[in-house]
């Protein structure tokens, strides 16, 4: 559902068992290795539920949501690494996956949920704008930067391969 | 779509289907349980937080309420006076009751007035209660017994229940060594008011001031106490509660009561009770001051002023408790212990400030820094108040995002 959609959609119990496969890949995609996906995608549901106002575009709402709280997570986490950094330990308490690598960690949550809309999704970006609370221009330059670091770290990737075997 | 597209599509993919999906109506039925905690179903943290709270009313209250005599006080009870200078060598005796026959004054209930007691006793101008009045007498105890005795016969049914009309919380029933003043209203027969009486110890020596609250005018003519009197309540009636000095050649020990002052000769022969100033020969306090015989005035002076930050320390009390009352009616919307932790200063400062009065009595200085803390303690207060408004008096602190989301959930609705 594009957020321009003048058509309000309250947001139900069917509703939300239809929103919630792509929110949560969404949220597994804008979180870090140690956050957990239903966690965000649970808190960002708890806001709209909490909130005073039904909005307008549940979707919209939740994506943004989701982005804002995985990018506060990731703040307090890195101000605990910082205070604590003998606590702090290894900051993942999750398995990392093999696809979990440094490229999308090395990425802020928003840069990888514009990642997420435009090349799983294949959103545009307007659409993107609007689900994210950002504006066009802004999403397409994070896209562009996104897109051109994700270049970068593949190709050491693959070179560092090249140089292993041969 | 680019090859290297591809290759970021199948890592994104690969991420985004990490993990076990908890399920939508497991997701939805907690999101819901925490965004609705109180409709009939207060969270599982809203009990330990009431007892918390009702725990720091309670030590708040013992810390604000005047006459609570515990480690929490926070101010003497009016006419409770600090301790005397140890050396106070006044030996309290037993008492006496004083027979005026003149209207609106007491009668005798014994008789045998000591020889050096007040002979000369005038009446209060002022439709003033009457009062009966037990007189220190040297060398002799009255007993509890003795004192129900008296007031016995004086037609009062059942006097044991008048010891319990004492409110200045030294009530001992079972002491068996009681000094005794009773205060009585117009009809001494039945309109009983106040009935005071202090314990004396094994020593002889008055632990607590006898006298509270007469406005009654005893005097033996002795004009130049009523005048030191009535310069010590003008100069400094709200510090200079007890003192002792040399007037006249006579050993008084003055007390101050708010405006009334009693003042008793050193050998407990002869006392005067002033009322009020009422004017007088001038008699500086310094030069009072410099004929008081207490070794160690100027420290003890010291220790009544440092107990005047005590007002601040109130305000502090009744400020905390109507925050705690208005929280704990709020306390519907806990549900997880994160929403404890903006409580956890509010409970301390309530802590300190019931702390204070304790701290003060031991060491004035320590005691005054401790003030400070405190009224650091408002401050913050007052700014979780205004957080908890802005915050649609929820109480919990929401983290940047959920601000930002409902901020934007309102203006997407006002829009």
């Amino acid at each position: 559902m594009r957020p321009d959609d003048p058509t309000p959609t309250p947001l139900g119990p069917d509703e939300w068992r239809r929103l919630y496969p792509r929110l949560r890949r969404f949220a597994a995609v804008v979180a870090d290795a140690d956050m957990e996906p239903d966690d965000l995608v649970q808190d960002a549901l708890a806001s709209v539920l909490a909130s005073p106002a039904d909005p307008r575009h549940p979707e919209a709402y939740l994506r943004a949501a989701v982005v804002r709280h995985a990018t506060d997570r990731r703040r307090r986490a890195a101000r605990w690494r910082d205070r604590l950094p003998r606590l702090a330990g290894p900051t993942s308490t999750s398995d990392r996956y093999p696809s979990d690598d440094e490229l999308l960690a090395r990425m802020a949550p928003l840069d990888r949920a514009v990642l997420h809309l435009s090349i799983v999704e294949g959103r545009p970006h307007d659409e993107i704008a609007g689900l994210l609370g950002l504006t066009a221009t802004a999403v397409r330059q994070r896209a562009h930067r996104a897109r051109k670091r994700a270049r970068i770290v593949v190709e050491d990737e693959r070179t560092n391969l090249r140089e292993v075997l041969s | 779509m680019s090859p290297m597209d591809t290759l970021e599509r199948e890592l994104l993919d690969a991420r985004a289907d990490r993990g076990e999906a908890r399920g939508a109506p497991l997701v939805w039925a907690e999101a819901q349980r925490r965004a609705t905690p109180t409709t009939g179903d207060a969270g599982p943290w809203a009990w330990p937080y009431r007892l918390v709270l009702v725990g720091c009313l309670l030590v708040t209250a013992f810390g604000v309420l005047p006459g609570t005599n515990g480690i929490f006080t926070t101010r003497a009870a009016d006419g409770e006076l600090p301790p005397a200078p140890p050396h106070l060598p006044l030996v309290i005796g037993g008492a006496e009751l004083i027979e005026v026959d003149e209207p609106g004054w007491t009668r005798s209930l014994s008789a045998g007035l000591p020889s050096e007691a007040p002979r000369t006793v005038h009446a209060d101008d002022t439709a003033r209660p009457t009062r009966i009045l037990a007189v220190p007498q040297p060398n002799a105890i009255v007993s509890r017994d003795q004192i129900l005795s008296d007031l016995a016969s004086i037609g009062l049914d059942d006097p044991e229940s008048f010891v319990e009309l004492d409110d200045r919380g030294f009530v001992t029933v079972d002491a068996p060594d009681l000094m005794v003043i009773a205060e009585f209203g117009q009809d001494p027969d039945t309109d009983v008011r106040r009935y005071t009486f202090s314990d004396v110890d094994e020593t002889g020596a008055r632990p607590l001031p006898l006298v509270a609250h007469l406005d009654v005018v005893i005097d033996d003519s002795s004009a130049g106490w009523r005048t030191i009197v009535n310069n010590l309540l003008l100069e400094r009636p709200e510090t200079i509660e007890y003192v002792t000095a040399e007037v006249d050649g006579r050993s008084v020990e003055v007390t101050l009561l708010g405006e009334v002052a009693a003042v008793w000769t050193l050998d407990g022969d002869t006392f005067v009770i002033v009322p009020e100033p009422t004017g007088g020969d001038e008699v500086a306090l310094t030069e009072l001051v410099d004929r008081i015989e207490v070794a160690d005035t100027a420290a003890w002076l010291a220790e009544v002023d440092a107990a005047e930050p005590r007002d601040v320390i109130d305000v502090f009390g009744v400020l905390a408790t109507i925050v705690l009352v208005g929280i704990l009616f709020g306390s519907e919307r806990v549900s997880t212990p994160r929403q404890l932790i903006p409580f956890a200063f509010v409970v301390m400062g309530v802590m300190l400030s019931g702390l204070n009065p304790l701290l003060i009595e031991v060491t004035p200085t320590v005691g005054r820094w401790w003030v400070a803390i405190n009224l650091a303690f408002v401050v913050l207060l007052i700014g979780y108040v205004l957080g908890v408004r802005r915050n649609g008096w929820r109480l919990e602190w929401p983290t940047i995002a959920e601000r930002e989301a409902r901020d934007e959930a309102e203006r997407a609705s006002s829009s």
